[in-house]
């Protein structure tokens, strides 16, 4: 915590200077004895959003294409029917998360912010590699706590790049990767039909195919695909590029026709009112 | 003399008494039941709950005229490959195949009492074939005892055949059973890491009706060698070269596979990690 402690008017010069308690870097880790006493007497922790999920990216002839669900799950719980997993960065690089839904949110917010002061700093557009530094320096000195995995994508003046990024901090360069829990499903997509130099169309279908893969056939994946497109004119962001899960339609109608219920007697009774008053009052409308 | 009779009198019955009492807590010290007890007759039976050598994925499938089930040849104590040329696929007479994934000290178990079961029944020579339907069966039931008495059998067996028991042709027919007891037929069957890896590609490739059986054999085995491709690529336990067993209506036969040992061109655009 910060404190500034002023000393009386009789200090002398160095005393007088504001004293500032730096804060203590990193997590606190003062209160897991708490709560390790706490759940053994039958306490149950809250359960952090998970977004359980599968994001996969590849790199095409030009750029890259990011793909994401959009299923956050609470335990076993659906939380979030269709959440953004795919995250702005800068205008030319995209980040999707697994993993904690929180750390991944405020991480790639964070990254976002540092990049933007970053590159008006040097004046120059933002590089992906300066990102994933960011990122996994971070990441690093916070041990693996933060539960963040991330698939960084994007492209620069050096040509389109696309990355890894593991909660403890280590990260892959590779031209087809996929994260979350659905990441063998889309991985397995890929090992069967990436070609390198493929075509934007080509690139999106290929990513399209590997998420709903990963939608199909993994519990903790659902719903719409999201799909990310960066090349060096500019981002297309699709969302939703394509409802693999599609509500069914009603088979049944349980609503009554007219005349399903016979009437028998029709009464019809006036209700006798006076006009008493007339209030005019104008509407405005401007 | 009244009071010292009464005396003598209360004084043999507290010696009774007294003697009574001693007996008693003597007694209760050395109760029989409670006296060799060791702490082993009090916890529950344990027995040995993890496999040792053991077979990674099966990958089965069921084509128009035949079954197909694909397993590598690698017998993994842990991480170390050991036995890098071992058959997971016996035949059971000569019509069904048994596929193993788990410990293969169960599966040289299970083979013996297979081979015995059709060796009786070819003792009653009464030209009645024990089938891959009878097979399942009886597995499910002896892999479902086994868990019952926590005592499993570390096995995830895939039974397939030729089977004649619904039709006179015969149809082709492929099953599984877990080493609970679980037990179920379907089109396209995985064990192991290829449930993850190579499931959601049958799925995607194969016709989603059911009973419906439009897989030629040709393109099964084209199928079979994408998807050890793809295991060889993903699970650390594979290996490349593999067993491809076909069940058809004229028989069994096995194939020693080398699969391809993939495309690694895309080695040219990895570099570094940063």
């Amino acid at each position: 915590m910060l404190a500034i402690r002023e000393h009386s008017p009789n200090a002398s010069k160095t005393q007088k200077a504001v004293t500032v308690d730096l804060p203590y870097p990193g997590f606190q880790f003062d209160l897991c004895l708490r709560n390790q006493h706490l759940i053994s007497k039958g306490f149950k922790a809250p359960v952090s959003l998970k977004t359980g999920t599968t994001i996969a990216g590849a790199v095409f002839d030009g750029g890259v294409v990011l793909g994401a669900d959009t299923r956050a799950t609470e335990g076993e719980v659906v939380a979030d029917k269709n959440c953004e997993k795919i995250h702005y960065l800068a205008a030319n690089m995209y980040c999707c998360g697994a993993g904690t839904a929180a750390d991944t949110e405020k991480t790639t917010d964070l990254i976002s912010s540092k990049i933007r002061l970053h590159s008006l700093n040097t004046g120059r557009q933002p590089r992906v590699q300066t990102a994933l530094r960011m990122l996994k320096q971070m990441l690093a000195r916070y041990g693996g706590h933060i539960g963040a995995y991330l698939v960084l994508g994007g492209v620069d003046l050096t040509g389109p790049h696309l990355y890894t990024v593991h909660a403890a901090g280590s990260t892959d360069k590779l031209p087809y990767v996929s994260m979350g829990s659905g990441s063998l499903a889309a991985m397995a997509t890929f090992e069967t039909g990436f070609k390198p130099g493929m075509s934007m169309e080509e690139a999106k279908t290929l990513v399209s195919e590997a998420i709903q893969a990963g939608i199909l056939n993994d519990l903790g994946s659902g719903s719409n695909v999201d799909l990310c497109v960066i090349t060096h004119r500019g981002v297309e962001y699709l969302r939703p590029y394509k409802e693999a899960c599609q509500k069914g339609v009603r088979q049944g109608d349980y609503t009554y026709k007219q005349g399903t219920t016979a009437v028998l007697q029709t009464k019809v009774r006036e209700i006798m009112f006076d006009v008493v008053s007339v209030k005019e009052q104008k509407m405005e409308i401007d | 003399g009244f009071t010292k009779t009464l005396h003598n009198f209360l004084k043999q019955k507290l010696q009774i008494l007294y003697s009574i009492i001693i007996f008693l807590k003597m007694n209760v010290s050395l109760t029989p039941i409670f006296q060799n007890l060791q702490d082993s007759d009090l916890s529950p039976s344990c027995h040995t709950n993890h496999p040792t050598v053991t077979g990674t994925s099966i990958i089965g499938l069921l084509c128009s005229d035949c079954v197909l089930i694909a397993t590598d040849t690698l017998g993994s104590y842990g991480s170390l490959s050991r036995f890098t040329s071992i058959s997971r696929i016996i035949e059971v007479g000569r019509h069904t195949t048994v596929a193993v994934t788990g410990d293969f000290a169960d599966f040289q178990f299970i083979s013996d009492r297979l081979d015995e079961k059709v060796r009786q029944s070819r003792l009653l020579d009464d030209n009645i074939n024990i089938g891959p339907r009878e097979i399942f069966s009886w597995l499910n039931r002896v892999l479902y005892y086994r868990r019952t008495q926590l005592n499993p059998l570390w096995l995830n067996l895939v039974v397939a055949g030729w089977d004649k028991s619904l039709s006179s042709e015969g149809l082709p027919f492929l099953s599984y059973i877990d080493m609970v007891g679980t037990a179920y037929e379907d089109s396209s069957i995985t064990t192991g890491m290829a449930s993850y890896l190579v499931k959601p590609l049958l799925r995607k490739t194969l016709p989603n009706v059911e009973n419906e059986r439009t897989l030629t054999s040709e393109n099964g085995r084209k199928l079979l060698s994408e998807c050890m491709k793809v295991l060889f690529y993903r699970d650390c336990r594979a290996y490349p070269k593999y067993h491809l067993a076909a069940v058809s209506k004229e028989g069994i036969i096995i194939e020693d596979v080398l699969s391809n040992f993939g495309n690694w061109t895309i080695a040219e655009y990895v570099h570094g990690y940063d």
